[in-house]
């Protein structure tokens, strides 16, 4: 393998393993909000260390299987049958974990929350990044008509 | 080559050249001749045609040749990518892929892509995705060309 390939390889896997963290902190700053929010509404104003643990834990296993696995799909380019399977999927993961760490104290209703408040933070994610997308592509078309406008000036 | 010059008492100077195929010394001269713009020999149909940079969508590189993609012809170029992207970068040129060369001015729309991926539309319908590496280095050029910077 030329050096050159190595040096790329090295790249796309730095490149993979920032959007793995990108997408760690993001879903582990949303599961917190809404154990945060659970334990206010049973007065409790103190959260475990060790639940943080196993929700950054997860968070980041997830964040690879979304990414090695399933090819990201909250930036997907269309949402389609495959993104809704993946954000089901995922949130099942998410909701499987609570249950299994008790999370929630296994309750019933709370956990059905949860996973319903997982494929909404999914979705959520999926619009912004497309925002996103869609404001750079006006922000590229118009950096691109300055751009002809400046050389055609210059000539 | 025969030379033949005559002087002229009033009236514009005038450069004529007469010639039976397109060469690389034409083509020099004319470069010279047009103010020092750079232009580009091409073969297509086994005719040799003078390439003007302006005309030209893309350059692409297939099998180690070289082709200049024009909007109804494709012409067979004797220089490689790298010389190609020196030669022309001041002109809106721009390494898009390993294999292609793309000019800025025929680009009609651009699309931000998932993965900081760009995928560019060239004035002929032709889509060509640009990965992250060049499209930052799109974005800098075109940064270049932008009176407002925000991000």
């Amino acid at each position: 393998m030329t050096k050159s390939k190595k040096k790329q390889r090295l790249a796309k896997f730095i490149s993979r393993e920032i959007t793995i963290e990108y997408k760690t902190c993001l879903y582990f700053s949303c599961i917190t909000a809404f154990y945060f929010a659970c334990l206010l509404i049973r007065h409790q104003d103190s959260a475990k260390i060790l639940t943080m643990f196993e929700m950054i834990l997860t968070a980041y296993a997830i964040g690879y299987f979304q990414v090695y696995v399933l090819k990201n799909p909250d930036e997907a380019e269309v949402f389609g049958a495959k993104e809704a399977a993946s954000f089901f999927l995922c949130s099942g993961l998410y909701t499987g974990a609570s249950y299994i760490f008790g999370w929630y104290d296994r309750i019933p209703a709370a956990t059905l929350l949860f996973f319903l408040y997982c494929i909404g933070v999914s979705l959520c994610v999926y619009f912004c990044n497309r925002i996103k997308r869609r404001i750079d592509t006006d922000r590229l078309n118009r950096m691109l008509a300055e751009y002809k406008e400046k050389s055609g000036r210059e000539r | 080559m025969k030379l033949t010059l005559n002087q002229i008492a009033e009236g514009e100077d005038e450069v004529v050249i007469r010639y039976q195929n397109m060469n690389e010394t034409i083509a020099s001269i004319i470069e010279i001749v047009g103010g020092g713009r750079k232009k580009l020999t091409g073969v297509w149909e086994k005719q040799t045609l003078l390439l003007k940079p302006e005309d030209i969508f893309y350059l692409e590189s297939v099998d180690g040749t070289t082709f200049a993609y024009l909007r109804d012809k494709v012409a067979k170029v004797d220089k490689s990518l790298a010389e190609l992207t020196l030669l022309f970068e001041s002109r809106g040129f721009f390494r898009c892929s390993k294999s292609m060369v793309l000019n800025i001015h025929k680009i009609s729309y651009l699309k931000s892509e998932p993965g900081n991926r760009i995928r560019a539309t060239v004035e002929n319908g032709e889509q060509v995705m640009i990965s992250r590496k060049y499209a930052k280095q799109l974005r800098q050029i075109l940064k270049g060309g932008a009176d407002s910077d925000e991000e």
